[in-house]
């Protein structure tokens, strides 16, 4: 709004005079009228100009009201106040004239009654039939944190339970005694066919093998193409020390054609705690040739320790880490084995090797879940 | 709303809501069908729609679907199956339950409808203006006249009773 001068005081008065100027405003005109004293009086003739409502008050208002003590209603009006009467709509005071107005009229009653019956009553013999088949079952939701953990605590508990009993007590033998005796000496030694061709075995040096008991033996399986019946060759207890700590005492006479281990193979084994396993194998000198006798003789704590790396570095670029699931999977394979049962919790990876899918698989029922990403 | 509390409705209200349509169009059949699509309506909308307000959305789902039926029923059925007894005071009457029954079938479905929710749920006028879609005086108006109606049908057979 532009600044008040004399060609629109008028407006600003007028809002002024109506109240609708604001406060700074106001102030604004207060100064202009105060610079301009013929103005502020053309303000004060303005102001006597608006009407001001007087105070006088219609006496009979009462008497302008409708009553219901009507003593001579209306037909039309007295189905209005019936029906209010149904609905309930009436007021305690209406209710009490409703009344007095139906005492003295039988007619009045007569429509009343009428009225009344139009309210009606529920039937309550019909009822739906088929209630059940309207109702809905409750979704069974499974928690899965809660599956995984029962899994988890299952496999878990069944794991150990499997390796208390299927591993014997450290105080026990594991491997039969025979088979601890076999090891390193070998019994069996193929025989050639001509003695006299075969030469003692060139013994190299050989080096006693100290298996550090954690009870391994080593199966090693040298089968000769002519043949003959293969030999083992098994570590053997502290035992067997004496007898066959050194291959060289106890040449081995391999046929000619033995050339090839075919299948090396370590297995866990036990031993009694503190025993020495030694294992040794020779392979003789092939008579007719300059070569001398081949020998072949290792490490086999060495040697297993270098397969169970490779194995596990194999595991490991195959999957990268242990899950729970691998444990789970144990379990049940456990549990399967023991009771004889079709158990099994099978997983299915993507391409990037994620778990995908999940199934719990028995004889008796499957239950398998996706996986959230 | 909780599958219990569905459940609970079912308990609670599928009579009554039985009792509404089967007044209002009298078929059996029909009037169990709009109950059970009703009460699936309730069950699919059954997470936006709380307990408390699940007795009025019973009521306005079965009272609209029941009109869409009635319509559907009108556009389909042949003239000559029109129920001309309908607007006839010939019929004969028994007791005064079937003279309040035949009362009530001669009013307008809307009058009809408005006075069974007043009557046999006790829903106030503004409940069943949100249940028809009606604003509360129209509902009065209409109450007011299906009463009206009622009673001149009454008195024009008290005579024959």
């Amino acid at each position: 709004m532009e600044k008040i001068n004399t060609n629109n005081y008028e407006a600003y008065m007028m809002d002024y005079l109506e109240g609708q100027l604001p406060p700074e405003q106001v102030k604004e005109l207060e100064h202009f009228l105060d610079s301009n004293p013929g103005l502020r009086e053309e303000m004060k003739e303005l102001e006597q100009m608006y009407l001001v409502p007087s105070e006088e008050s219609y006496d009979d208002k009462d008497g302008l009201k409708k009553q219901l003590t009507l003593d001579e209603p209306g037909y039309s009006h007295f189905d209005e106040l019936c029906i209010s009467r149904v609905e309930g709509t009436l007021t305690r005071s209406q209710v009490e004239i409703f009344d007095r107005m139906l005492k003295g009229s039988a007619e009045r009653q007569k429509i009343y009654r009428q009225y009344a019956l139009t309210r009606l009553q529920p039937d309550l013999s019909a009822r739906y039939p088929d209630k059940a088949s309207l109702k809905k079952k409750r979704p069974k939701v499974l928690s899965m944190w809660g599956v995984y953990s029962a899994f988890s605590l299952a496999a878990s508990v069944v794991l150990l339970v499997t390796l208390y009993v299927l591993l014997p007590s450290p105080h026990e033998p594991a491997i039969p005694s025979h088979t601890t005796n076999a090891a390193i000496n070998v019994r069996e030694v193929p025989v050639a066919e001509d003695q006299s061709a075969t030469n003692p075995v060139d013994v190299a040096a050989t080096i006693p093998l100290k298996i550090d008991h954690k009870k391994l033996s080593s199966q090693l399986i040298v089968e000769g193409n002519s043949g003959r019946s293969p030999f083992q060759k098994v570590a053997g207890s502290k035992a067997d020390h004496s007898e066959a700590g050194r291959i060289g005492e106890n040449p081995i006479e391999a046929d000619r054609s033995l050339a090839s281990v075919q299948h090396l193979e370590p297995q866990l084994g036990i031993d009694a705690p503190g025993s020495f396993a030694y294992a040794g194998l020779a392979v003789p000198h092939m008579p007719g040739t300059k070569q001398p006798a081949s020998r072949i003789e290792f490490d086999t704590y060495q040697k297993l320790d270098r397969f169970l790396e490779r194995r596990v570095n194999h595991a490991l670029q195959q999957r990268p880490e242990f899950s729970i699931w691998d444990i789970a999977g144990a379990g049940l394979k456990g549990i399967s084995r023991i009771t004889g049962k079709e158990l099994a919790l099978e997983r299915r990876y993507n391409q990037q090797g994620e778990l995908q899918t999940l199934a719990f698989k028995t004889e008796n029922f499957s239950l398998s879940t996706k996986i959230k990403e | 709303m909780t599958t219990e509390e569905y459940n609970k409705c079912v308990d609670d209200y599928s009579d009554n809501l039985y009792r509404f349509i089967l007044k209002n169009i009298r078929d059996q059949e029909k009037a169990r069908d709009i109950v059970q699509d009703t009460f699936e309506k309730l069950w699919v909308k059954a997470e936006g729609v709380s307990y408390t307000k699940a007795r009025s959305y019973l009521f306005s789902a079965a009272y609209h679907t029941m009109i869409d039926a009635i319509r559907k029923e009108k556009r389909m059925k042949p003239l000559e199956d029109v129920d001309h007894n309908r607007y006839s005071y010939e019929d004969s009457y028994r007791g005064l339950n079937e003279v309040l029954e035949q009362a009530l079938n001669k009013l307008p479905e809307i009058q009809r409808s408005v006075l069974l929710l007043r009557d046999y749920e006790g829903y106030a006028y503004q409940e069943i203006g949100e249940i028809t879609g009606l604003n509360e005086s129209q509902v009065k108006v209409y109450i007011y006249r299906a009463r009206l109606s009622m009673k001149k049908f009454i008195g024009s057979l008290e005579a024959v009773l």
